[in-house]
């Protein structure tokens, strides 16, 4: 088991920088999961720590040793692919036992390492068949099986459920997770699904365009987002991010906009911050309450017009759109009024505890310890 | 049949006589200055002689005897066609010439030369009119040796100061290798290609004394040792060779160099006394069997053997020619290439003009060869040579009932004509094809093609190797016997060239080696493209496949062209690191490589092509994984690239088993079989059995059979090899 570092990493093809200075240490031990848009650079980033990619520019050590330049087989990791590349040709115990076999273990080790691996992710019964006799979440389990068998210092997996539809999904994850705690081995793992991110990381790397936006454990993401992306980016449905202007005295802010007002926790700006500046306001939807529409009380929160309602069941979506823009809220179907549908005026309310500021310029978070 | 049919032309062609102008076709193969004479006379008599024209056709060398063969039975023909008088008996034989009348023998004997004539008569009978002669005569050069040897013993003394092989100087330039010149001391030393019976053969005493000399020649590097065509011009107009032997064609040759030279008659022998005297050939106007203006053209045939013509085509193209009359113009008679050439006549024997002459030069070859090569003595290579002429010339089987065999062909037709219906009406393949009648209408054309091009053929091919030629285009029916006298190895013991396992022996080697080195090249070139850090890759691409473009005859002389020993580039090359030239078509071993390295080239790209295309079909991360689990390079080539490149792979070799197995033309060209036949393969032997070897058709046919077994057999193995593969 091993930490790996990065230091500074650039990676760049020809004139275009896909890698942009990143700094990221994975502690031992540790499940990291990188995640971001596609074309944000984690898969590179998790290419370069393979052995796949060189690094352009930076330092890249695993277990305190400097890998720029080493061989992948030399690097002691194993990488798990969204495709799985298992070898076609090559039966399950083929697959699983070329790693060790290359590496000339004695037979009856290799067999043993297999037949144990096997077991765990319930192979025992496909050891003899090829590739494509097998459903695509066994042949999921034989690219993990193949990594696991060689014990490495690390484990890479780049987007391993992507292919698998969503049920084996959410089942599979519970079994990484699993895995994870059984080994206790360094694994980072890259995905664009932030619930992926969210269930199995004991920390968040999220990269856009080449640039750490923020690392931190998946609660610290979605509690106090760093800016605007990751706001936008980590929690489903996305938080909504509206424009508006700061008011009012340092002891009563609050946030205007067109159609909106928000009052903000009086002390929870820092000092620098003054009224006038231009800011994004930030609510996740289930963080948003129907205001009784006919109770005039001061005008604060958001008013708009329902334009769609989405039910799921226990909870419903509001799509709302007032002199702001689009805005969606979750709110329980108990709590609608009744009669409610397209059409009808919305007012909705937040707790001023609930609100996350940001820049209107930089994007970056106001407030808060982020 | 044909001589009925002939006849039936004559007739008809009688019974059209001269009513509107006639149109009278002449096939001939000269070209430059010759067949510039020769229109300019074929015009004049078209002007002197109303309601008659003369179209001429220039027919390529290479290919008109064969066109004559095809097209005078079928009516397409010329009415006179010139042409070398050794075809004579053959096409005699297949009724493709109509004989002169009696009193254009007499004329002809008046008016030309003695000893033109006399090789036209065949079976009693003059079937063509001389038109002019050629043969070998000794070139010198005046300015290096101004007198003409009269013997052996002179030209050798003359020639011996200006030999020095090692710095490309020689004191005589002929072709040694080949059995044309070689034929001028077989007759010096009293031998020659009849015994002493006059029938064909080498057994003439004076043949195994010839041979010595000849070796003797090369030995003491007096004479380059494989001199084509190309050298002795090369060595003679560079004044690197004070002599040569050549014909009246090398003439143009030394006048365009400019080099002072004179032409004398070959020397005497001065062992035996007796003149070195070369072939001879007459150049003779034809008139084929097939005309449909039978008088007009034998009016215009003996005027083309008349004195006009000859003047003309003596002074204008330079021919050696016939007539006696030309020579009594100044003109002619001042040109002293034209009498010399004149005085080796009386010096010359006429090619033989039966069939069976056809089936002796390859025999005699060889037998030269090994001998000059120190392979053989002459006496044993001569005995070699003269059991093979008797094997090649014997007579064809005895004819087979073919009615057994028709009726067990027979049976077996009906046997899988039953059951292909009952499956098929098990299958309602009627009624299927019924209902999609007009699809099946669409592939009509295309069915036809095959049925064509490939099923008649086959038959056919098939058909001929239950017959034995008997000449003529005659066939009888010979049953298996074919097959039986091929896998008997009758004829030849097991580790003689002409032996089918001795050849099949070496095609499977040639094979193997072949595909094996293609395959090789093909991947690693394949691979080497796909590296990142090659650059200008789509260059390369093109570059690689060009060898595969070029279509392979050409690539096959350049490659013959490169391998010759004095002019060869490769021995060029090594004599840079200081290797002495190589003979490589003197040694199995050394032939058969440069055949490989020919076949070689001629065969990667195809390789690299499937290849680059069959790692386009693997994933990369696949290679990746492999990569990232400890295989290094090495171990992902043959672990992972490898196994998942094979399916694609497999028909890619069985495709080039079979072109490699079959590849005719570089063999051919390249080693010709050279030593002694050895570097054959089935199906160039297959060729020679059929064109040199007396038109044995049917046993050449049954050699095609085998082949296709052979194929047909490697072709089910390979597919059963896959399929046991893939259902894996």
């Amino acid at each position: 088991m091993a930490a790996v570092e990065l230091r500074q990493v650039r990676k760049r093809y020809g004139e275009v920088e896909v890698v942009r200075g990143v700094d990221l240490t994975v502690a031992d031990g540790e499940f990291l999961v990188l995640v971001g848009p596609s074309g944000c650079g984690k898969s590179t980033v998790l290419r370069m720590i393979a052995g796949l990619e060189e690094v352009s520019e930076g330092e890249l050590t695993i277990a305190g040793k400097d890998v720029r330049g080493v061989a992948p087989r030399d690097r002691d990791i194993a990488m798990v692919f969204q495709s799985y590349a298992l070898y076609p040709h090559l039966t399950v115990r083929e697959n699983l036992a070329f790693g060790l076999k290359v590496r000339k273990f004695p037979k009856t080790e290799i067999a043993g390492r297999v037949d144990e691996v096997a077991k765990v992710l319930e192979l025992s019964g496909l050891l003899d068949r090829l590739p494509k006799e097998l459903s695509g979440g066994q042949r999921q389990r034989v690219a993990m099986g193949r990594a696991m068998v060689r014990r490495p210092k690390a484990f890479l997996f780049d987007e391993p459920l992507s292919n698998l539809d969503a049920a084996l999904r959410s089942q599979m994850r519970v079994e990484i997770k699993r895995l994870h705690r059984e080994l206790g081995a360094t694994m980072v793992y890259v995905t664009h699904d932030q619930v992926e991110a969210m269930t199995l990381a004991d920390r968040i790397a999220l990269l856009h365009r080449g640039v750490l936006q923020q690392v931190g454990r998946p609660d610290e993401l979605y509690d106090r987002p760093a800016n605007t992306f990751v706001a936008g980016f980590i929690g489903s449905p996305a938080m909504n991010l509206l424009d508006g202007v700061l008011v009012g005295e340092p002891g009563a802010p609050a946030v205007r906009g067109p159609g909106l007002l928000v009052p903000l926790l009086p002390g929870s700006l820092p000092a620098e911050v003054e009224a006038g500046r231009r800011v994004k306001v930030g609510v996740r939807p289930h963080d948003l309450t129907i205001a009784d529409i006919r109770v005039a009380t001061s005008g604060d929160g958001f008013q708009g017009t329902l334009e769609v309602l989405e039910p799921l069941g226990w909870e419903v979506h509001l799509h709302v759109r007032g002199e702001f823009g689009p805005l969606v809220a979750r709110v329980e179907r108990q709590a609608l009024p009744t009669p409610f549908g397209a059409g009808s005026p919305v007012r909705l309310v937040v707790d001023p505890t609930k609100v996350h500021l940001f820049d209107a310029e930089t994007g970056a978070r106001i407030g808060g310890d982020a | 049949m044909r001589r009925v049919a002939a006849l039936a032309a004559l007739l008809s062609g009688l019974a059209a006589a001269p009513a509107a102008a006639e149109e009278l076709v002449l096939w001939h193969a000269y070209h430059g200055d010759e067949a510039a004479a020769l229109a300019e006379w074929a015009a004049g008599y078209g002007r002197r002689t109303p309601g008659i024209s003369v179209r001429l056709l220039e027919v390529p060398a290479e290919s008109i005897t064969q066109k004559l063969t095809n097209a005078i039975p079928r009516g397409h023909g010329p009415d006179v066609f010139v042409w070398a008088h050794e075809q004579l008996g053959a096409w005699v034989e297949t009724g493709l010439l109509a004989p002169l009348p009696a009193e254009v023998e007499r004329e002809a004997e008046e008016t030309q030369l003695a000893g033109t004539v006399d090789p036209l008569v065949y079976h009693g009978r003059l079937y063509g009119l001389p038109i002019a002669f050629k043969s070998a005569a000794l070139f010198r050069n005046t300015r290096l040796v101004p007198e003409a040897p009269a013997t052996t013993d002179e030209l050798l003394a003359a020639a011996r100061p200006f030999s020095d092989p090692d710095a490309g100087r020689f004191g005589l330039a002929y072709e040694v290798g080949t059995v044309y010149y070689q034929a001028a001391w077989l007759h010096g030393f009293g031998g020659g290609v009849r015994g002493p019976q006059g029938d064909l053969g080498l057994t003439a005493p004076g043949n195994a004394r010839s041979l010595e000399f000849a070796a003797r020649l090369v030995a003491e590097g007096l004479v380059p040792a494989d001199a084509n065509g190309a050298l002795v011009t090369e060595l003679f107009t560079s004044e690197r060779a004070p002599f040569a032997i050549q014909g009246p064609w090398f003439v143009a040759d030394c006048r365009r160099a400019g080099i002072p030279f004179a032409i004398s008659p070959l020397p005497e022998v001065s062992e035996t006394g007796l003149p070195a005297r070369p072939f001879l050939t007459i150049e003779t106007a034809f008139l084929s069997a097939g005309s449909r203006h039978p008088e007009a053209a034998l009016a215009l045939l003996r005027d083309l053997a008349g004195p006009e013509s000859a003047r003309l085509r003596a002074l204008r193209g330079g021919q050696p020619v016939s007539a006696r009359a030309a020579y009594d113009d100044p003109r002619v008679a001042a040109d002293p290439a034209l009498a010399a050439f004149r005085e080796q006549l009386g010096r010359a024997v006429p090619m033989p003009t039966e069939p069976a002459m056809r089936a002796l030069w390859e025999p005699a070859a060889f037998a030269l060869r090994s001998v000059l090569r120190g392979d053989l003595d002459a006496a044993t290579a001569l005995d070699q040579a003269e059991r093979r002429f008797r094997i090649f010339t014997r007579p064809p089987p005895a004819a087979a009932d073919p009615l057994p065999f028709a009726v067990g062909v027979g049976l077996l037709l009906f046997g899988a004509a039953v059951f292909a219906v009952r499956r098929g009406r098990r299958a309602q393949v009627g009624a299927r094809m019924w209902r999609h009648r007009r699809d099946y209408l669409y592939l009509v054309p295309a069915g036809l093609g095959v049925l064509l091009l490939l099923v008649v053929p086959f038959v056919v091919g098939a058909a001929v190797s239950l017959a034995a030629h008997q000449g003529g285009g005659e066939f009888s029916f010979v049953g298996l016997r074919n097959f039986v006298q091929i896998l008997s190895s009758a004829d030849f013991g097991l580790t003689e060239p002409e032996s089918f396992y001795f050849t099949l022996v070496v095609t499977l080697l040639w094979t193997v080696l072949n595909v094996g080195l293609h395959l090789a090249l093909g991947i690693a070139l394949a691979l080497l493209l796909r590296e990142p850090w090659v650059r200008l890759r789509g260059v390369w691409r093109v570059l690689l496949i060009i060898p595969w473009a070029v279509p392979n005859y050409i690539t096959a002389l350049i490659w013959k062209g490169m391998f010759h020993r004095q002019l060869g580039a490769i021995n060029a090359i090594l004599g840079w690191f200081g290797v002495e030239p190589v003979g490589w078509f003197d040694r199995f071993s050394t032939a058969f490589a440069a055949n490989l390295a020919t076949n070689v080239w001629l065969g990667f790209p195809f390789m690299m092509v499937v290849t680059l295309g069959a790692l386009q079909t693997i994933p990369k991360d696949v290679e990746e994984a492999a990569a990232i689990d400890g295989a290094g390079a090495w171990t992902r080539f043959w672990r992972i690239t490898l196994p998942m490149i094979r399916s694609s792979l497999v028909p890619a070799v069985v495709l080039g088993s079979v072109w490699t197995f079959n590849m005719f033309n570089v063999i051919y060209l390249v080693s010709g079989g050279d030593p002694e036949g050895r570097t054959e393969i089935l199906i160039s032997q297959a060729y020679r059995w059929a064109f040199s070897r007396q038109e044995q058709y049917g046993y050449a046919a049954a050699y095609a059979v085998l082949i296709f077994g052979i194929l047909l057999a490697f072709d089910l193995l390979s597919r059963r090899w896959t399929r046991t593969e893939a259902s894996r």
